[in-house]
């Protein structure tokens, strides 16, 4: 098992980082995992390694091994060479080749029976559909037959639809111009009663400004009498001042005189 | 705010699917809302038969109104019926008859929601495929929020369901991957909606010595809990798990929670411990190597949730998108898509501690930011607000 840090590879080769769990990923390489199985079962370790070497995938079988010296050494090597043509079979027989066939056969087996299962399933998945699309077609032909029904009943409400248009469209004419002629009528009674009080207007108005002006006039001559008697008041108001002025100095001569004349009423009495 | 639930079946001893998913959420809603719960007499999923005599009660401080099935459900003429819509050409009307079959059928129940709307301020329906979903919907859809719990059935593609996609106030998704194909179906996104879910609670303590000296259970071991049923991938979890003991020489124990309407291989090393209480099914989660999920329908796993919540790491079947997603997304889990997939992934979490407890800690943060109550809880106001406050 390689630890790195909380990243950790499992037996099975998965990789696993406990600390951020991450349950997609893991299911990720077990199924990677499980699609890689078939791929790697030829090298397991039923095999022995030598035979599963690269020079054993080629087709020309390696020549025998040079017989030793020595009569015996002879006769090996006569028996090597009858035995020649032989050196492919003896080598599949000795390789564990052949349980790699039954292997596959087995498999091929297998597959022919799962195939023919599913055959005979598409077969009646087959037919089923096929009587749907039979059944589909009887109702296409019948659907088919309501469409041109459809089509002739459409094309008599369309000639009734054009009729009726038609007939509203004078009507709509017919209400459109008598209309119009009341519009006409309306408009005209209308500019009579506008002129009308237009002129009644106008004259009033100009009585009214008549009126307007002549008051203005009067307003004038009310502003100059105003102004006249505020300048007269206003001489009466020092007038009355200056008056006032005098009546005091008379009124302090008319005490002074007063006290002489009570002085020289003393003199003239002792 | 009077929040009204409708679901097809509701008792204490119902413990799972999608009325398990709304008692829950009535009960744990209940802190916020005045709750009541709409619901049928019936306590067999297959017959839809009258089982609860009473018609008003309280469970868990929650009132319960229950009403009758007018109409078991034949099982024998519902397979007919869905066999023959599932392959042939039909017409709306023909499921229409299928969703009658389907039940259960309560015309009483679609009576009183209609006629009670004005005491609820929103009703939420769970399971789209049902009676009481569909006509409950059609009948207030201005106050319907939709808990669909769907899967990747081929009732989903009737187009009847089309239409109700389009009909509820708000959706409320329990994964991404249900929302995707709802919306891929109906193209509803202009409903609002939620990936939301439902929260579990693991008990503060688990011991998986105490389940394996009770039970007497020895060695490393994987665990399964559910219906043991074909369609939910127990058939598949027993020829994987004995190829992959024959082919490994694995020491790993298969063991078994839940009732069975399968036959059990009969080896040594696969274990029928049949239903558990609660603190048993969690001690056994607790001494597990890991639990396996090989359901290929699933709206929300909850012991999925369950094994993360507690830390364990999950093995599921990738058919089913919601149960590859939230591996996918939480890094607390592998999936598989055949057999050398489940040989490879359980080889590498049975021979790693390692990596079972980095994923195992994955899977315990995935539930705490995902699937605990306060989480749960806040989503299911904040759906209710977002439509009070878009009238």
């Amino acid at each position: 098992m390689d630890q790195t840090g909380t990243e950790r590879r499992d037996q099975s080769g998965i990789v696993i980082d406990y600390d951020r769990l991450d349950v997609a990923d893991i299911m990720a390489q077990i199924k990677k995992k499980i699609a890689d199985e078939p791929a790697a079962a030829p090298a397991s370790p039923d095999v022995p390694a030598e035979t599963a070497g690269p020079s054993d995938s080629e087709g020309a079988p390696p020549p025998p091994p040079s017989p030793p010296a020595g009569l015996k050494g002879k006769l090996k090597g006569i028996f090597f060479k009858v035995m020649r043509p032989f050196a492919p079979f003896q080598k599949l027989l000795a390789l564990p080749t052949h349980r790699e066939l039954m292997e596959t056969v087995r498999k091929l087996h297998r597959t022919n029976l799962e195939l023919e299962k599913i055959v005979a399933v598409m077969d009646g998945e087959f037919h089923r559909v096929n009587r749907h699309l039979l059944r589909t077609e009887k109702r296409i032909d019948i659907a088919n037959d309501r469409i041109d029904a459809g089509r002739d009943h459409a094309d008599a409400l369309q000639r009734r639809a054009d009729d009726m248009v038609r007939a509203a469209n004078e009507r709509i004419e017919e209400v459109h111009r008598t209309a119009n002629e009341r519009i006409d009528d309306v408009h005209a009674t209308i500019s009579d009663r506008i002129d009308l009080v237009h002129r009644t207007t106008n004259e009033r108005v100009d009585g009214a400004y008549g009126d307007i002006q002549r008051a203005m006039e009067f307003v004038k001559l009310l502003h100059n009498l105003s102004h006249n008697i505020v300048v007269e008041l206003s001489k009466l108001k020092i007038e009355e001042e200056g008056l006032k002025l005098k009546t005091r100095v008379m009124e302090k001569d008319f005490e002074f005189l007063g006290r002489r004349e009570k002085a020289l009423e003393k003199e003239f009495l002792k | 705010m009077r929040i009204c639930f409708v679901v097809q079946r509701y008792g204490l001893e119902i413990n799972g699917g999608a009325e398990l998913h709304c008692r829950w959420i009535a009960e744990h809603m209940s802190k916020y809302w005045e709750v009541e719960v709409l619901t049928t007499q019936a306590y067999d999923y297959v017959t839809w038969k009258n089982h609860y005599p009473e018609t008003e009660t309280v469970i868990n401080g929650i009132p319960v109104r229950r009403f009758p099935v007018t109409r078991p459900r034949n099982p024998e003429v519902f397979g007919r019926l869905q066999d023959y819509i599932m392959e042939n050409e039909h017409r709306e009307e023909d499921e229409f008859a299928w969703l009658e079959e389907e039940g259960p059928l309560s015309p009483a129940l679609i009576d009183t929601v209609k006629a009670e709307q004005g005491r609820f301020d929103y009703f939420i329906f769970f399971s789209y495929r049902y009676y009481h979903s569909f006509h409950g919907i059609r009948a207030v859809p201005g106050k319907s929020i939709l808990v669909p719990t769907a899967e990747h059935d081929p009732v989903i593609h009737f187009r009847i369901f089309k239409d109700l996609f389009r009909m509820p106030r708000a959706f409320v998704y329990n994964s991404c991957e249900e929302r995707s194909m709802i919306q891929g179906l109906s193209r509803n996104e202009a409903v609002p909606g939620d990936v939301v879910g439902v929260g579990t609670e693991v008990p503060a303590s688990s011991d998986g010595a105490r389940f394996r000296a009770k039970f007497g259970v020895g060695g490393p071991y994987v665990i399964y809990v559910g219906r043991i049923d074909e369609n939910k991938g127990c058939h598949k979890l027993f020829e994987y798990f004995l190829r992959f003991k024959n082919e490994t020489g694995s020491p790993a124990q298969l063991v078994l929670v839940g009732s069975t309407i399968l036959p059990i291989p009969d080896h040594a090393d696969v274990r029928h411990l049949g239903f558990l209480s609660e603190q048993d099914k969690f001690d056994g989660i607790d001494g597990a190597e890991v639990l396996m999920m090989p359901s290929f329908y699933e709206s929300l796993s909850m012991v999925t949730l369950e094994a993360w919540a507690m830390g364990k790491p999950v093995l599921a079947n990738a058919a089913c998108e919601v149960l590859q997603g939230q591996c996918r997304r939480s890094n607390g889990g592998f999936y598989y898509e055949s057999y050398e997939e489940f040989r490879e992934a359980l080889l590498l979490l049975l021979t790693d501690p390692a990596l079972r407890a980095a994923m195992g800690r994955n899977g315990r943060a995935y539930f705490s930011a995902n699937y605990t109550w306060d989480v749960i809880e806040n989503k299911y106001l904040a759906i209710v607000a977002g439509l009070e406050r878009r009238p």
